[in-house]
């Protein structure tokens, strides 16, 4: 524990006591480097309690500007950050809650120019975007950077949540092999979302990568959680990697990054 | 009855434009028969449970089944 200042000790001291943590844990998690995509809705809860849990590195990826209309479930953001930069006031509210988080705003979206050098430097990928197109990059980048995305998506009243470990579990591809056609998928702009969603699925984004980098329980790898607010149920289904899949499978044929936003002029969701 | 639910934004595409149907068991009836039936592009339609279960294509449905069907979502 000589690492740790006494004020340390003390606020994490309700993770150091359990034995699944301890001083050892505690230490895993401040050495931790998380990329966060997004720091909107799922982003904001997750992005909240990896910094209050201490992890060491918080990187965050968001091309956005506060608007009125994100503050209804985006708690990361205030009525004061309107028009302000998402990573600017992501920053601040987690350097207000806790300093010792050393934070990295990436203020741009996630492009095949840019994705592999920015997820390079993190241990693990939490995943709050708000689009198909960038959901495929990154998996695709992931699998092909061996790095592990926790993924969350929401719509309207329902959320998804799993973990993507490249070659261990299947990947995003794997579940879904191409994005919806252009136009089939309503945004949450069009189709609205209840406010709490995101704050539930992103908390347990929060959880599998905590579990992860503590190297403790069964995280969902290989497991999808589907949360049906309304019905309040939570399922778990077994998904298993396919060997046809075609970016992580035995004979890949997407060895290359590949911006759907430019090919087939899908309209990102916004959420 | 098969008793058929539809997730996220399925219900808007799908033919009958419903959450929940009722369908007659018949001989042979696959989950790939319903989904067909519904209009629904089997590459969204992809993750399919049958009482709990996860199943594939030709999972053959019979009376009393629960079958429920998830697309990708992209929210954030």
């Amino acid at each position: 524990m000589a690492d740790f200042t006494e004020d340390q000790i003390i606020r994490y001291s309700r993770h150091i006591v359990l034995p699944q943590v301890g001083g050892k844990g505690q230490k895993k998690i401040r050495e931790s480097k998380v990329l966060l995509i997004g720091a909107g809705g799922l982003g904001s809860p997750a992005g909240y309690y990896l910094a209050a849990a201490g992890v060491g590195r918080l990187g965050i990826v968001d091309q956005d500007e506060v608007d009125l209309s994100n503050l209804q479930r985006q708690i990361l953001h205030r009525t004061a950050d309107i028009g302000r930069p998402k990573t600017h006031s992501a920053r601040d509210r987690i350097i207000e809650l806790n300093p010792d988080v050393e934070v990295v705003p990436y203020q741009t979206s996630l492009t095949s120019d840019n994705v592999m050098e920015i997820i390079e430097d993190y241990d693990l990928v939490v995943n709050g975007c708000d689009n198909f197109p960038t959901r495929y990059l990154l998996n695709d980048a992931c699998v092909l950077a061996d790095k592990t995305i926790v993924d969350g998506s929401i719509f309207v009243f329902e959320g998804q949540a799993t973990v993507f470990k490249p070659h261990v579990g299947p990947c995003y591809r794997c579940l879904y092999p191409e994005p919806p056609p252009p136009g089939m998928v309503p945004s949450c702009q069009e189709a609205g979302v209840l406010g709490v969603l995101p704050g539930i699925i992103g908390s347990i984004q929060a959880m599998e990568a905590l579990k992860l980098i503590l190297e403790i329980g069964e995280p969902l790898i290989g497991r999808l959680l589907l949360y049906d607010a309304l019905a309040t149920e939570f399922r778990i289904l077994k998904i298993r990697r396919d060997p046809d899949c075609p970016v992580c499978g035995d004979n890949p044929t997407i060895t290359e990054l590949i911006d759907y936003e430019e090919f087939c002029g899908l309209r990102p969701a916004r959420c | 009855m098969i008793e058929v639910k539809l997730y996220a934004y399925l219900p808007n595409i799908s033919k009958s434009r419903r959450r929940e149907l009722k369908i007659s068991p018949e001989e042979g009836l696959t989950v790939q028969d319903i989904l067909v039936r519904e209009q629904l592009p089997l590459q969204i339609a992809r993750v399919v449970m049958v009482n709990g279960r996860r199943v594939e294509m030709d999972y053959l449905l019979k009376d009393g089944d629960e079958m429920a069907v998830f697309p990708p979502v992209a929210g954030g």
